[in-house]
């Protein structure tokens, strides 16, 4: 093997190891003060908005595209709880609970990503 | 014996899992506005009972159209006796007593001034001060008797009662009352962001945080209360120069409030709507003495900023 | 005398069985649940795209791409599904760079080509999660996957080396001239 390239390739892949785990380590502890809410999209449109500091463990049913899933909340953290669709890959997501990390059903269009940027729960 | 247990075991344990909470809400139309109630305890039946009650209590109070029951509408078509239901005959009685303890800042018998005033606002011709004077006085000689034994109720005179000022307040407590005979906690009940009801979040503090749309990212937090606003920024007119709005003052019959909005926080929510319309009309000085004989905090609202704050309502930014 | 012709029977029957070793792979792969957003894969497959790319050529590995991707969708019966068309545009996106980087580019072995072709495989295929959800919420997952993408491009250089190194084809393909 050509000593020269396998070098390059070397460097080639510990640069982007860096860079990937660099941005993981970003993503990952991104922190808000602010209270978590959970928007819940079917289609690219907000038909749900959940107030995350509430800790009443509960759940919602959204229509999706398909069919429909079913959301647990509880202390803060969220996750699809039944979905039909074949895959399960939104069921088998498990809990969310940081911001900007979605949970994606794609059969259903549907996405529920947490935001820290619902800061009232009423107005006057 | 095996063969039967272990499925049995899974039947049951689903049948308990399946009493889980959801999100009880309900949006309808009452009271001239859209009512929004949440909530994470009870079930759907309570939601759609309360509705049900708020629904009928809207009728009940509605002065412009009559229906199938006894309503104010009945009520100002008449000087008989009129039996009226429990929600309607407790709200009459409530704004009687506090037309009579406010005296020129509230009164429930202007009902056909302020549809004068409702007219102005579209069209834009002012009324006349015969017209204003033949009013109050109509007003001022009108009254209702109450009889509690049957529930009835006689209108003496010929003004027009208008609940308008304290219905929405009074549907806020009949929530409330609703809510704890069903042992709920958890609420937000929203009548078109003028009166709201609110319960405790099941948090640390349990306390609500509300945006105060007049004023530009200040907030309140609060718990257990009701909250109503009177604010002319959204029904009003401008003529001459001047702005009038839908508020109408019992004492000289104007429709010119000296403040912008005011929110009163208060644990009844009837005597916090009534207040709320009220201290439109106030200086800070007549607002802080109503304050301290109601026991209720306000924060006075003019010329887009803050004009007074009780000292116990902690602004958040 | 045999005519050098692009048909060529034995060329055809090592593109078919290496195009199933892909498509078996690529079933495979598909039953392994996704990280995050669905449809996202390993890119295994690309063990045999690389082996066809260095050892038989680039339109070649193209038919082999794309018959991979087609019949694996028909087999798993989702055809013009949102999966499908991730699929087909990270197998080309990854394909096409690494031909870029094959034949142009020559300053990386095939282990480095293959780690370039993993990751545009992923990038392809997001990109197109991305378009269908119209959401950019999904590139929270991008660094995850792009780890996982960099370690399977390297397993996946290294065994596609180690196949080349057998010599298997370059022996078939003297000795039927193709």
């Amino acid at each position: 093997m050509d000593k020269k390239k396998l070098r390059n390739d070397l460097l080639l892949i510990v640069s982007l190891l860096v860079a990937a785990i660099i941005a993981l380590i970003v993503i990952l502890t991104r922190k808000t003060d602010k209270p978590l809410v959970a928007r819940v999209y079917v289609s690219d449109a907000i038909v749900e908005t959940i107030d995350l500091s509430d800790k009443t463990e509960r759940d919602y049913t959204i229509k999706g595209k398909n069919g429909e899933l079913v959301i647990h909340v509880h202390d803060g953290k969220i996750k699809v709880s039944k979905s039909n669709c074949p895959h399960q890959d939104c069921v088998n997501q498990g809990e969310v609970s940081d911001i900007n990390h979605p949970i994606i059903c794609a059969y259903n269009e549907v996405y529920i990503v947490i935001n820290g940027d619902a800061n009232y729960d009423v107005e006057i | 014996m095996k063969k039967i247990f272990l499925p049995l075991l899974f039947c049951l344990t689903l049948v308990s899992c399946s009493s889980r909470m959801v999100e009880n809400k309900d949006f309808f139309y009452a009271y001239d506005t859209y009512v929004d109630i949440k909530t994470y305890q009870g079930s759907a039946e309570d939601i759609q009972e309360l509705r049900g009650i708020l629904e009928t209590f809207s009728k009940e109070t509605n002065n412009y159209q009559t229906s199938d029951i006894n309503s104010v509408s009945t009520i100002n078509g008449s000087n008989s006796e009129i039996p009226v239901g429990d929600n309607l005959y407790g709200c009459l009685k409530q704004a009687d007593a506090l037309t009579q303890e406010l005296d020129t800042y509230f009164s429930m018998y202007i009902g056909s001034l302020s549809k004068i005033w409702k007219e102005t606002l579209s069209t834009g011709i002012l009324p006349d001060t015969t017209t204003i004077d033949a009013e109050l006085t109509k007003a001022r000689n009108t009254s209702l008797t109450f009889d509690d034994v049957n529930q009835k109720v006689t209108r003496t005179g010929s003004g027009e009662i208008d609940l308008g000022a304290i219905a929405k307040g009074y549907a806020l407590d009949i929530a409330k009352n609703h809510f704890k005979n069903k042992n709920i906690s958890n609420y937000i009940v929203d009548a078109g962001s003028s009166s709201i009801l609110l319960g405790e979040k099941v948090t640390d503090d349990g306390l609500f945080t509300i945006k105060i749309k007049n004023l530009s990212e200040t907030y309140i937090k609060a718990k257990n209360v009701c909250i109503s606003t009177s604010s002319i920024s959204e029904q009003y007119k401008v003529i001459d120069g001047v702005r009038y709005s839908h508020i109408v003052s019992p004492e000289n019959g104007d429709a010119r409030p000296i403040n912008e909005a005011v929110i009163v926080l208060s644990e009844q929510g009837a005597l916090g709507d009534a207040l709320s319309t009220s201290m439109m009309m106030m200086s800070t000085t007549e607002v802080v003495s109503i304050e301290n004989e109601f026991h209720v905090k306000a924060l006075v609202i003019r010329d887009r900023k803050i004009e007074y704050v009780n000292k116990d309502i902690e602004l958040f930014h | 005398m045999m005519k050098e012709s692009k048909f060529n029977v034995h060329k055809m029957t090592v593109l078919a069985i290496l195009t199933a070793g892909a498509i078996v792979i690529g079933i495979l792969e598909s039953l392994i649940p996704s990280i995050g957003i669905p449809g996202v894969k390993l890119g295994l497959s690309n063990i045999v795209i690389l082996v066809v790319l260095y050892e038989l050529g680039i339109w070649e590995a193209l038919l082999v791409s794309l018959s991979r991707v087609l019949i694996v969708s028909l087999v798993r019966g989702t055809f013009l599904s949102m999966g499908f068309v991730m699929s087909l545009s990270g197998a080309l996106l990854s394909l096409g760079m690494m031909i870029l980087f094959f034949l142009l580019i020559r300053k990386f072995s095939i282990i480095g080509i293959s780690v370039i072709g993993a990751l545009f495989h992923v990038f392809g295929q997001i990109a197109v999660a991305m378009i269908y959800l119209s959401t950019t919420y999904v590139l929270y997952y991008l660094p995850i996957i792009a780890l996982s993408a960099i370690i399977t491009g390297v397993i996946v250089g290294v065994s596609a080396q180690l196949i080349i190194n057998t010599k298997v084809i370059s022996k078939q393909k003297e000795k039927y001239k193709f």
